[in-house]
């Protein structure tokens, strides 16, 4: 038996923007055959604890997966080291520098299941002209990767356009 | 003996079509007429990632695999869009959660799927969950390899969607 959920709304909903700024972001490539180097090393970062605010990654040229890390700066005290070394015994055969950017994300109700919602995100930004770096969408969240300084304004367009519940009558 | 990572729950999804759209040097710029068409005609996009504004790496797609066909004629006929949408094979996610925003959990998924030679066409964070695009062929055994190696709460086993979401306008 198949069950199936009908969505309803106005106006789509969302449960709050957060807006991260200043984060760094960096670019690292890994080779296909260092995969298994580079998974081990992730693992071996001796419980650092989190490091990271996203994480995504998809294949790049020459058949390398490209990752994108942001990180804020307490955590990229404990990254940035660990970068290094990796670069420094080949396991990661090109580390761009990194840049600061704003990251504004956010979730809502079944955002992974429902058509229109990152272009319904995308169409204020645009419009106004917003410097968008990145975009990852994963199960119900929604990541935008700003140009530094930029975080602020777009989550204001967002929160005009998205509803945000705010009482809840039980 | 190392202890296991714990976490607290695993999804597969189901069969999905996998997308790139790439143009030289205007990537970017056809993220948003592709969200739009797809919108329009109430696709859903599964899975998202793009650097288009600062690389040249296509935007990674993942849709329902019931809407490739329609979404290739689409694109075939739109503007814009026109020969820059290239579809990829059937991918499935395979995703687990929590990560604890610690790499040491992604680390030890890319290490199982290296070794048994599953390719991860694309990865990404959410708030609490790690997901991972691989061929659909493969996504049992990616599930069951991450049952095997993570700590899972007791009899617990990959969850399958087992129910759909809609949207519609609402009745006048």
């Amino acid at each position: 038996m198949e069950t199936i959920a009908v969505y309803w709304e106005s106006r789509i909903r969302t449960y709050g923007f957060h807006l991260c700024e200043a984060l760094r972001m960096c670019r690292i490539d890994i080779a296909p055959e260092k995969m298994v180097q580079w998974g081990q090393a992730l693992q071996s970062m001796a419980d650092q604890g989190p490091v990271f605010q996203v994480v995504w990654a998809q294949g790049g040229q020459g058949g390398a997966t490209r990752f994108f890390l942001l990180s804020d700066e307490i955590h990229w005290v404990r990254l940035n080291p660990f970068l290094d070394r990796q670069l420094a015994v080949g396991n990661v055969s090109v580390m761009g520098d990194p840049t600061r950017v704003d990251l504004l994300f956010f979730q809502g109700p079944h955002y992974g299941d429902r058509y229109g919602v990152l272009d319904f995100t995308l169409t204020p930004l645009i419009e106004a002209q917003i410097p968008i770096l990145a975009v990852a969408c994963s199960v119900a969240t929604i990541y935008l990767v700003l140009r530094t300084g930029w975080g602020g304004q777009a989550k204001a367009l967002l929160t005009n356009a998205f509803e945000i519940p705010r009482n809840v009558r039980i | 003996m190392t202890e296991k990572l714990s976490i607290n729950g695993l999804k597969l999804s189901e069969p999905l079509a996998l997308i790139q759209v790439h143009a030289p040097h205007a990537t970017f710029g056809l993220l948003s007429p592709f969200c739009r068409l797809l919108a329009q005609h109430q696709v859903n996009i599964a899975f998202i990632t793009t650097t288009a504004a600062i690389d040249s790496q296509p935007v990674v797609c993942c849709i329902e695999a019931k809407d490739q066909s329609v979404v290739e004629a689409l694109t075939e006929q739109h503007e814009q869009l026109r020969g820059y949408v290239h579809f990829c094979g059937s991918v499935g996610i395979v995703t687990f959660y929590p990560h604890h925003a610690n790499l040491k959990f992604m680390g030890l998924a890319l290490q199982l799927f290296s070794r048994n030679r599953i390719k991860v066409h694309a990865l990404a964070s959410s708030i609490s969950a790690l997901s991972f695009v691989v061929d659909f062929d493969r996504l049992e055994e990616a599930g069951r390899l991450l049952v095997e190696s993570f700590q899972l709460p007791e009899n617990a086993s990959p969850l399958r969607t087992d129910f759909k979401v809609r949207q519609e306008r609402r009745p006048v």
